[in-house]
């Protein structure tokens, strides 16, 4: 849509003012089209699977990371909430195992129902694996 | 987000568990602590709007910047609560972005206060409740010393660290007596002779890599200064730029090694690694056997043609590898001889060289893509030259290529035969490097997390990577399987999950 409006904007061009707002405008209009595309495409992208032996999350566009992790491994477990997390009911949680190089599980914008339960069951049943 | 089959929950019990806690504040006092403590990261705008223009708060932004400090404090000490029940220790602040850590009991290794001197001036203490991981403490700052003992003396008896071991140095007897082991001959016994070309050799290579690199900037500044200057320029012109080069690197690291490391002394006692050395400052390190997490054999090109070998080990502990001391087990073995020392470590090595699998072969090609291309840049780069009249710089540029190309058909074909890794009862063993080989031996046991990585051109050719994440991997080389099938690498995290999933948590850290 913004390449058509770019072309039709330079089609009609009969001076210089019509580009200065144009441009502006089609740039803004590409940023909006890629910014929509990448965050649903990283929304897709997401996933986490939680059994009673192992939390595994996925993520990644391009390249995909998929880790897992042990229940029984589980360290600790930290939400976040933002101002618009919190306007949107919405939690981050982060998964720490033991050491500072292993890697930790992020599973971001959860509803915050899913990340009360995801907390209670991974910090609270720590262990009884 | 989906949510994936296989979850059970049972949001019922989930949501009613918070309800049940108890929340407490920090002590009241953390407000006066905290304005201070802000007032001494402002205290230079605020002497400027105090004493600027009259002295007088005659704005709005002048006002701001001296409430400030008391308000963020206020709303600090208003957002801040913990809560401990007979499961975890909750925790949870933030002013602007809310943050609750729940630390389950059973994990707290270390509990410690700390007091500053504004804190102890108020009789308050900052409480650190540590788990093994590295940013899962909680920091309770600030409560009144009465609170600190009583959540101390609360954490200390659930601990699953306390108690769980009998005193280092000590041994079990038939009749269930504990009693000091016997003296035992050192395990590994370093010569001075065997430290100082295993540290010279170790710092050759490391200062070899970063030295190669300089030496061919040096080189291809050298020959523009010569083409600009029309200076000549003689071959010992570019090696007087690149040897000092590799001294600057390679004599603070050997000397570094040899000072910490002289006299090394290594004791496999019934219960744990004991290590002494060091020339002037002399460290002695114990760490428990069972908390060994990584052996890992270091064989840099120019170790491997003095018949030497490097082995280290890794502890969740951090203050055990603290120093060098603490991370070696023999740190100039002779080649091939690992096997001995980190049984010590490990127990009975159930895996070996000989079981090493190859990674997919298609690894060959992705290596060889990436050379390709930084032929096809310098190919490029020397049309540029030729047409802006850099004949000569040309004609280097196309060697350069060329030998970047045979170079890339080497390395990718070296790299093939030596990546592998070994999938043993209990252990496991990776190798990796083309040119500095590293051998790297896990109980199986002690994986926390595993990661699969898979690039677009990987997921194009049907590979993935694996990232084995323990307590000790830092300070040693990163756990890494590279390109092995996709398949292969689905069943490796599923092994690898199943069998740490059922060894219970106290025994693996």
């Amino acid at each position: 849509m913004a390449a058509v409006l770019t072309l039709g904007a330079v089609s009609e061009l009969d001076d210089l003012s019509t580009l200065v707002w144009a441009l502006p405008v089609a740039a803004f209009l590409i940023m909006l089209s890629v910014g929509w595309w990448w965050a649903n495409a990283k929304w897709q992208a997401w996933s986490f699977e939680l059994n009673h032996r192992w939390v595994t999350a996925s993520r990644g566009v391009f390249t995909r990371r998929t880790v897992t992790i042990p229940r029984n491994r589980v360290q600790t477990v930290t939400t976040n909430n933002g101002p618009l997390d919190r306007y949107l009911n919405l939690t981050t949680v982060t998964i720490h195992t033991a050491g500072i190089g292993a890697p930790n599980l992020l599973i971001p914008h959860l509803e915050d129902d899913v990340a009360q339960w995801l907390r209670a069951e991974l910090g609270v049943g720590v262990g009884s694996a | 987000m989906t949510l994936r089959s296989g979850c059970v929950p049972s949001w019922e019990w989930a949501l009613e568990a918070p309800e049940d806690l108890r929340w407490l504040r920090p002590h009241p006092l953390t407000i006066i602590v905290e304005v201070v403590a802000s007032i001494r990261q402002l205290a230079l705008p605020l002497a400027v709007v105090l004493l600027g223009d009259g002295g007088g708060l005659d704005s709005l932004f002048e006002l701001v910047v001296v409430l400030g400090p008391f308000g963020l404090a206020a709303a600090r000490f208003l957002s801040t609560r913990y809560a401990i029940d007979d499961q975890a220790v909750y925790h949870r602040f933030g002013v602007f972005n809310r943050t609750l850590q729940v630390l389950p009991r059973r994990n707290v290794q270390n509990v410690a206060t700390r007091s500053q001197l504004i804190a102890r001036l108020t009789k308050l203490t900052e409480l650190q409740i540590s788990d093994a991981s590295a940013q899962g403490d909680i920091h309770l700052r600030l409560l009144s010393g009465e609170e600190a003992e009583r959540i101390t003396a609360l954490l200390r008896g659930s601990s699953g660290f306390a108690g769980d071991f009998a005193s280092p140095g000590l041994v079990q007897q038939r009749d269930g007596s504990v009693v000091p082991a016997p003296p035992r001959p050192a395990l590994v016994e370093t010569s001075l002779g065997d430290l100082v070309k295993a540290s010279v050799g170790y710092g050759l290579s490391m200062g070899s890599l970063f030295a190669s690199a300089f030496g061919l900037i040096c080189l291809l500044g050298l020959l523009q200064a010569v083409r600009v200057t029309e200076a000549p320029v003689g071959t010992w012109v570019v090696v007087s730029a690149a040897v000092p080069l590799i001294l600057v690197i390679t004599l603070p690291l050997a000397v570094g090694s040899i000072v910490s490391l002289t006299g090394f002394q290594m004791w496999a006692d019934p219960d744990r690694i004991r290590s002494e050395a060091g020339l002037l400052t002399q460290a002695r390190t114990a760490a428990r056997r069972e908390r060994v997490q990584i052996v890992q054999v270091d064989r840099q090109a120019v170790l491997r043609r003095l018949g030497l070998e490097r082995v280290r080990f890794a502890t969740a502990d951090q203050d055990a590898r603290s120093g060098m001391v603490g991370s070696f087990l023999d740190p100039a073995g002779q080649l091939d001889a690992w096997p001995l020392v980190a049984s010590a470590a490990l127990g009975t090595i159930d895996v070996s060289a000989s079981d090493l699998i190859k990674v997919d072969p298609l690894t060959r090609r992705r290596v060889l893509v990436r050379f390709a291309v930084l032929a096809a840049v310098l190919v490029l780069a020397s049309g540029l030259a030729v047409v802006v009249g850099q004949g000569i710089l040309g004609s280097l540029l196309v060697a350069a290529a060329a030998a970047v190309a045979l170079f890339g058909d080497w390395f990718s074909r070296r790299r093939h035969e030596r990546l592998g890794y070994a999938v043993g009862p209990t252990q496991m063993m990776l190798r990796t490097g083309a040119i500095d080989e590293r051998l790297q031996i896990l109980r199986k046991e002690k994986v926390q997390s595993v990661r699969l990585t898979q690039t677009y051109f990987q997921r194009r050719a049907g590979l993935a990577s694996l990232d084995i994440g323990t307590a000790g991997s830092t300070g040693l080389g990163r756990l890494r399987v590279p390109d092995l099938s996709l398949e292969r690498a689905e069943a490796l995290v599923d092994h690898l999950a199943r069998v740490s999933s059922s060894t219970p948590l106290k025994d693996t850290i």
